[in-house]
């Protein structure tokens, strides 16, 4: 197994708040600087104590995450982070304009030398409200989208493109990816529509806000789809996102955790605005599970969280033992660890138990 | 119906404005000629033996309907007459726009007459840009969207669309025209 740490660059400082979007009444400039400071730094730490993979993600609107455009986080990360992959997880592709997507991954591969990951995804509900995109549209949106980042990174001569939802009539993107013929490519996976889509087009596939019960039955249908199309997914084709906090004893991860979830910015996403999820999810959004696909992003209690496998969380005999179970479950080959809550230096000892005591024997790990 | 001509055959005539020909392999209807109609006169010719036909023979057809270059759009069986055509009477044409066609067996150097190719991305073939533009270096090749060769039928708005522009406007095309403004 590979170990990624992935952190959504949360806002450290006063919010007002805890719907979607936030106001910016309260913002601070210094605590946010602080805030993606920490998050560069815990970046850094992560690729010297060995994780495999660095991640960022897209998020609007939220101090949940400072980061509207992860692509200008990997270009900073590709001058700070000398070893581990970067990996965008992801790109919300039907929100923007793909070419421009297809340049921004080349930029960072080229800078990187050949290091990024090319997480192509959907995004949570309320993304559809930042630039004003239909929910309705998004799933043609995606699949034109990455089919078009796809020819624009591989064809070598400039060519125009007539769409459904995109239309160029001359492209020929310079830089080009380093890694050929393209970089591995992974989009979200928990509807049944989306397992069937990357089994047909052999992309990996990602989990993040779901729980394993419901990844495991999602990953299981992904590889009846690609057999069905003729490949067999390896463990690298599957990743899982988990919370996750170590410290040397239960209690004091336990305790940590706790103190952090009841005095730390309490904001979120898709359902901090029923409304709009309700809205969007009346659209079409979802797909075919609706239901079952909204209750996986309902908020729930800790010690039911780490039972689902949502979190992983105690000294790291347990976190092994917890990833174990996840990889063991899912047939995952990379875990993706998330840092929810930024404790300053109880983080950074996180970071370093996973390097030292935890991704040792993951690496060992083969499912 | 134009009868002197053997093997291509005049089967429609629609439309008004600038004249395009729209060469097809049958009489089968066309999704495309009246989306172009709304612009265009378009012309529909069926060749009835692509193989045989010759470039002379269009080039009686065309000049028995206009005495201006026309646009002419061709699909795959029958590329290799516009490709004739083009070579030995390029007086006659004043763009070329080509359906997912093979690759010409000669190359046209210093060609002056625009030319576009569309190709469906489910039937993409490996480096057939590259390919084409070693044989016409100023094509201008399009990626016709969940399409194939039959893409005319298939996405016949898209493809008309991107058509229209491109009879309009030549080399030129690859500038758009259209409004981004939503509200005055």
């Amino acid at each position: 197994m590979k170990a990624a740490l992935f952190s959504p660059m949360r806002y450290q400082g006063p919010s007002s708040g805890t719907g979607w979007p936030i106001p910016g009444t309260t913002y601070s400039v210094e605590a946010a600087e602080q805030s993606m400071r920490s998050s560069l730094a815990q970046f850094r730490f992560a690729d010297e104590v060995g994780f495999d993979w660095v991640t960022v993600a897209e998020h609007h609107y939220s101090p949940f995450s400072l980061n509207p455009n992860p692509m200008l986080t990997a270009g900073a990360l590709t001058q700070i982070v000398r070893r581990a992959k970067i990996a965008l997880l992801g790109s919300t592709i039907p929100i923007l304009n793909p070419i421009r997507v297809a340049e921004e991954f080349a930029m960072i591969d080229t800078m990187s030398g050949g290091r990024v990951i090319a997480g192509m995804l959907r995004g949570t509900p309320n993304e559809y409200v930042t630039y004003n995109i239909n929910p309705a549209e998004s799933r043609e949106r995606f699949e034109e989208a990455l089919a078009l980042i796809v020819a624009a990174w591989t064809q070598t001569e400039p060519f125009g493109w007539q769409g459904r939802y995109y239309e160029y009539r001359t492209i020929s993107i310079w830089p080009r990816p380093v890694q050929q013929p393209y970089p591995k490519i992974y989009m979200s996976g928990s509807s049944p529509e989306s397992g069937e889509f990357a089994a047909r087009n052999r992309v990996g596939l990602g989990f993040a806000f779901t729980n394993v019960p419901l990844a495991q039955k999602a990953a299981a249908h992904y590889r009846k789809q690609a057999t069905r199309a003729g490949w067999t997914p390896t463990a690298d084709d599957v990743i899982y996102r988990v919370l996750v906090h170590v410290a040397d004893t239960d209690e004091q991860a336990l305790d940590d955790m706790t103190n952090a979830m009841k005095n730390g910015p309490r904001t979120g996403l898709t359902m901090a605005n029923r409304t709009l999820e309700g809205a969007v999810a009346d659209a079409g959004y979802y797909g075919r599970d609706r239901e079952e696909q909204r209750q996986r992003l309902m908020p729930r209690g800790l010690k039911e969280s780490i039972d689902v496998g949502q979190v992983a969380l105690g000294n790291p005999d347990t976190v092994l033992r917890q990833v174990e179970r996840i990889g063991r479950d899912l047939g995952a080959g990379i875990i993706d660890f998330t840092i929810a809550h930024d404790m300053g230096d109880k983080t950074l000892h996180a970071i370093e138990l996973l390097g030292t005591k935890v991704l040792p024997r993951m690496r060992e790990m083969v499912f | 119906m134009d009868t002197a001509i053997k093997r291509i055959s005049l089967l429609e005539a629609a439309g008004a404005g600038a004249t395009i020909v729209l060469l097809q392999v049958d009489a089968a209807p066309s999704r495309i000629a009246p989306i172009l109609a709304q612009n265009f006169r378009v012309l529909r010719y069926a060749v009835n033996d692509p193989e045989a036909a010759s470039s002379t023979e269009l080039a009686a057809a065309l000049e028995s309907q206009s005495t201006d270059p026309v646009g002419v759009i061709a699909g795959t069986a029958i590329a290799h007459v516009a490709f004739a055509l083009m070579a030995t009477r390029p007086e006659l044409i004043s763009a070329l726009a080509l359906l997912a066609p093979p690759v010409p067996d000669r190359a046209f150097a210093e060609l002056k007459t625009p030319v576009l190719a569309l190709f469906g991305t489910r039937a993409l073939q490996p480096q057939i840009g590259r390919r084409l533009r070693e044989a016409i270096a100023s094509c201008h090749v399009m990626l016709v969207y969940d399409a194939d060769d039959d893409m005319a039928n298939q996405r016949p708005e898209a493809v008309a669309a991107a058509l229209r522009e491109f009879m309009l406007a030549g080399d030129r095309f690859l500038v758009t025209g259209k409004s981004g403004k939503l509200y005055p």
